[in-house]
């Protein structure tokens, strides 16, 4: 072969670069005009050649898809309304699904913002196999033994919440904050931005006091400026020297306190108190996996050293484990990321179910619209342009839907951020990131050519004979009834499966919320109060303190009883879990032994929070420091000890003391030992309480049960506690029911959006079985005829379109039943005491959803009956 | 048809579609003449590649520019059933706009002495 025969060749290679029509009209000319110039110029045309494909080709590729996308507006705007539903039902799709991903990506996604995060995980201590569950806080003892022989992690830290009274400005303010080990920096990988870290020798007992101020306290309390580094502030009215500022990042430490949304503000260290028991579990840690060191073989190397301290220190490791979490799913519930992740399901299904509808009208145009096509074929037009073109008006529509989906997805935000309870960590990171955008943009995408391809192919194999003889109609195949069928199941069967989803989360949200609690929220006020520990330094004077707070807050007329307990059940406090055993079984081979929540209360304590008393006393005046030390315990306590038998008399082991029971109380909801803190759904824990007469404590959350409004009262308690102490910061009362309400919040939230979509599904599918159906009454106007003509009656001619819409939908409810039980399992996690495949639930939800079916088959099956069967017959 | 629009619309003209529309106002020519011609008149300046020709030719068949002959009124001594390009009367209006305002131009040009005659 000649070169000059080659070049030619590759020439009509590289005009495929161009655009199809664009080469099929020119590239006989183009080779032509090749080869004239080789003639002349051998191969140097070459080079100009080149830099033309290059400048060219491109450019013709754009041109092509500008009158596309031309042509589809043109023909978009020749149907205005169907444009607009489609473009509003995608638009209302994309939005959802965006904004709930954008919820989804910020609080569970987003990596935390530390360097390396990955590598950061949770410890716990893991008390399953006593039946207390996996998230226990740890005691400082094994912390410490942990770091000593743990070999997963590169460095461990551990921490716990602290209440402070700053008293700087005036009025005493309370700041939330943590104690926490030097080693945390270099677990978080973060230094101060101001001043020095934290060293061991701050963690020594009797180190002068020190501590870190947060960015935002620093730059709101001290105006940002830096002469405060060596500067004393008074922290629970001890001086301690300011040594350093945190970055912002770390407030995801503060934030971990159970209950809490504030950020924590003040840091300290943890003081190595070595003296305390093992057993005593309060500490939250957090770890840093050595490199290379996997997530499965921590855990494994973790629950080997925990079984080797079981054996070390039996009275207070047996049946502890570890487990070991990363901190995006340890930093809240479980159940938060099962039931977003189920949102994500659902808000999905919703945009399934809008794509279908979409499908449908687009399919129904492109019929319409065949004769116009076979009439373009007929001209020249090649079906792969035709493709291009119809998938380019799909896509273009899409893309359009897209934008206002963006900016649904924008406002919907902003009603999500105000919707989601504060308890669920990172809400305030939720925002339309790159990530998110490129998310709406990609599911936008996949809707357009979803909905696009199918009628693209279509007609790029549609015949032509049919469609210009047949007026458009005769064109449709069987295959084009089938996908609407198709659609019509799928959509079905998901508007099932998100109805019975929604049908389940509401039952459970309705128990829940009338769940016993064991105590009468109604008229109860609850606050954390701080001894100041400067002025009331012992057991003694802490005591005295609160006993005179008590008694001046108990004449004020509107209050009936208050109290002081160590955390009130669903709300902020300090959780401390203890091994208890039958004093009558100690050292025997099988001690009566249990984990139980410990609360350290005043005598008026179950009256101020409606605690029934079920045997023996409450504590009382002779329950002092110096008497017999006592014990009340929880219903569930005295039973997992004894069974039926009676507890009070009998003796309880715990820290190394023995303590007289002298009653038993109703159990509680909302108080467990768990580092998350228990919520409505779990089961009432094992609490044990013992008087604050004989166990003072500095911190504790003070409870008044009052018959007037928060309102109302907190203006004469100011009054009280400022003529009892000054210092102490005005106790920031709330509701019990508002924290009730809060941990509630999240089902809530799931239930209320699950709804919603549920809704919105049933709506979708309606219209979409509607459309459908319409449609096919339209297409079989001419076979109705002959039937009504024939003499068939209105009522089996309703019948006929009725059954066969039915058969559809009936396919889709089954299958979407099937779909509901499929995820049973998943959805179970979510639901309290209904279970997930609740046949009631499932049959109500076939009901409705034949019910709607009917109703949507209903209108176009009466229209069929008044088909005139002389119009009809007669033809367009 | 919709009507032509104003001929000042398509003002400025890209340099390639004012050569074209020069090469094809005395005589209908296929690609190449056109090519040559232009080259000819540029003393081989500017030659037309075939992306740059054949685009600029699509684009002035939409604009209405020019019209592609049929097989009947091709010239007879073309062997080689090539496309003929015929200049348009609108084509013609718009070359002769295109060829006004460059003549003001070079006018105002050498009224100010940036190129050589006089004004």
């Amino acid at each position: 072969m000649s070169r000059s025969r080659i070049g030619e060749r590759v020439y009509r290679q590289l005009l495929r670069l161009y655009p199809r029509d664009f080469s099929d009209d020119y590239a006989e000319e183009m080779t032509r005009l090749y080869r004239d110039r080789a003639r002349v110029e051998g191969a140097s045309v070459w080079v100009a050649l080149v830099a033309d494909l290059a400048r060219t080709a491109p450019s013709e590729q754009l041109s092509t898809l500008v009158q596309d996308v031309r042509h589809a507006w043109r023909t978009w705007r020749r149907t205005p309304v169907l444009a607009f539903a489609a473009i509003l039902t995608l638009a209302l799709g994309v939005g959802a699904n965006t904004a709930v991903f954008s919820v989804v990506h910020g609080v569970l996604l987003r990596p935390l913002p530390y360097p390396g995060a990955d590598r950061l995980v949770e410890v716990f201590e893991d008390n399953s196999r006593a039946g207390g569950g996996p998230f226990f806080r740890v005691s400082l003892l094994n912390y410490l033994s942990w770091v000593e022989r743990a070999r997963s992690f590169e460095a461990l830290a551990a921490f716990n919440g602290r209440d402070f009274t700053l008293t700087e400005h005036g009025d005493p303010e309370r700041v939330l904050g943590s104690a926490v080990t030097a080693s945390l920096f270099k677990v978080l990988g973060v230094g101060p931005i101001a001043g020095r870290p934290l060293t061991e020798e701050d963690e020594k007992p009797g180190a002068a006091p020190v501590a870190l101020l947060a960015e935002s306290l620093w730059a709101r309390g001290f105006g940002g400026d830096s002469a405060i580094l060596g500067r004393t502030i008074t922290l629970n009215g001890v001086r301690h020297q300011v040594i350093g500022i945190v970055p912002t990042g770390f407030r995801e430490i503060g934030r971990t306190q159970i209950g809490s949304a504030g950020a924590g503000q003040i840091f300290i260290p943890l003081t190595m108190d070595t003296a305390q028991n093992r057993g005593n579990h309060t500490l939250r840690v957090i770890g840093r996996l050595g490199h290379q060191v996997s997530l499965d073989q921590a855990r494994d190397d973790m629950r080997r050293l925990a079984a080797t301290m079981e054996n070390e220190f039996p009275a207070t490791n047996r049946n502890w484990s570890v487990w070991i979490e990363r901190p995006q799913y340890s930093m809240f519930d479980p159940r938060v990321r099962v039931s977003l992740l189920v949102l994500l399901g659902a808000v999905g299904g919703v945009l399934l179910i809008a794509c279908a509808n979409v499908a449908n009208l687009v399919l129904a145009r492109a019929t319409g619209r065949q004769r116009e096509l076979a009439l373009r074929a007929a001209l020249g037009a090649r079906p792969a342009r035709l493709a291009r073109q119809l998938l380019t008006e799909n896509i273009s529509l899409a893309l359009i839907s897209g934008a206002c989906g963006l900016t649904v997805a924008g406002l919907s935000m902003q009603a999500l951020r105000a919707l989601i309870p504060a308890t669920i960590p990172r809400v305030d990171e939720i925002r339309l990131d790159g990530t998110v955008l490129f998310f709406g943009l990609f599911i936008t995408t996949a809707c357009g050519v979803f909905f696009g391809m199918a009628p693209a192919f279509r007609s790029a194999r549609s015949s032509l004979l049919p469609a210009l003889t047949q007026n458009g109609k005769g064109a449709i195949g069987p295959s084009h009834q089938r996908w609407r069928h198709g659609l019509v199941i799928a959509q079905t069967a998901l508007a099932t499966m998100l109805v019975v989803v929604a049908a389940l989360l509401l039952q459970s949200l309705v128990r829940l919320q009338r769940v016993p609690l064991g105590f009468e929220p109604g008229g109860v006020l609850i606050a954390r109060v701080s001894t100041p520990q400067a002025r009331y330094p012992d057991g003694p004077a802490m005591l005295e303190f609160q006993q005179r707070l008590l008694r001046s807050v108990e004449t004020l007329p509107s209050v009936q009883a208050a109290g002081f307990m160590t955390s009130a059940p669903l709300a902020p406090g300090v959780r401390r879990t203890v091994t208890v055993r039958d004093r009558a079984t100690a050292g025997m081979s099988v001690e009566a032994q249990a984990s139980a929540l410990e609360q350290v209360v005043s005598p008026r304590l179950f009256r101020a929070l409606g605690v029934p008393l079920l045997a023996g006393r409450v504590f009382g005046p002779q329950d002092q420091a110096g008497s017999p030390l006592v014990a009340i315990v929880s219903e569930g306590l005295a039973r997992r000890l004894w069974a039926n038998m009676a507890a009070v008399g009998r003796f309880l082991e715990f820290d190394g003391r023995s303590h007289e029971i002298v009653g038993v109380v109703g159990d509680t909801r909302g108080s467990d030992g768990t580092a998350r803190g228990g919520g409505l759904d779990r089961d009432p824990q094992p609490v044990l309480y013992i008087s604050s007469a004989q166990f003072p404590q500095a911190t504790a959350s003070l409870v008044i049960r009052t018959d007037a409004t928060l309102r109302a009262t907190l203006p004469a308690i100011r009054d009280v506690v400022r003529e009892i102490e000054p210092t102490l910061p005005i106790p920031d009362l709330r509701p019990l029911g508002d924290w009730i309400a809060d941990s509630a919040a999240p089902p809530r939230l799931t239930t209320t959006l699950a709804g919603a979509f549920a809704c919105a599904a049933l709506f979708l599918t309606v219209v979409g079985i509607y459309g459908v159906m319409a449609y096919s009454v339209s297409q079989r106007t001419q076979e109705i005829g002959v039937r009504v003509a024939m003499g068939a009656r209105r009522i089996s001619v309703v019948w006929l379109v009725l059954r066969s819409g039915m058969t559809w939908a009936a396919g889709g409810i089954v299958l979407g039943l099937i779909g509901a039980w499929s995820i049973s399992r998943v959805v179970s996690t979510l639901l309290f005491d209904v279970s997930a495949t609740d046949p009631l639930t499932f049959a109500l939800t076939a009901l409705v959803l034949t019910g709607v079916a009917v109703l949507a088959c209903t209108v176009p099956a009466l229209r069929a009956t008044h088909v005139d069967p002389v119009i009809a017959l007669r033809g367009d | 048809m919709a009507a032509f629009p104003d001929p000042d619309d398509l003002l400025p003209l890209a340099v390639a579609t004012f050569h074209i529309l020069v090469a094809v106002a005395d005589q209908d020519r296929h690609g190449y003449a056109i090519m040559q011609d232009v080259a000819t008149r540029t003393n081989g300046a500017l030659k037309l590649s075939p992306g740059t020709l054949y685009g600029s030719i699509r684009r002035m068949l939409d604009d209405g520019l020019i019209v592609e002959l049929s097989d009947r009124q091709r010239p007879e001594e073309d062997d080689e059933r090539r496309r003929y390009y015929r200049i348009t009367p609108f084509g013609r209006s718009v070359a002769q706009a295109e060829a006004a305002r460059l003549a003001t131009l070079l006018r105002q040009a050498k009224a100010v002495g940036l190129a050589p005659g006089r004004a």
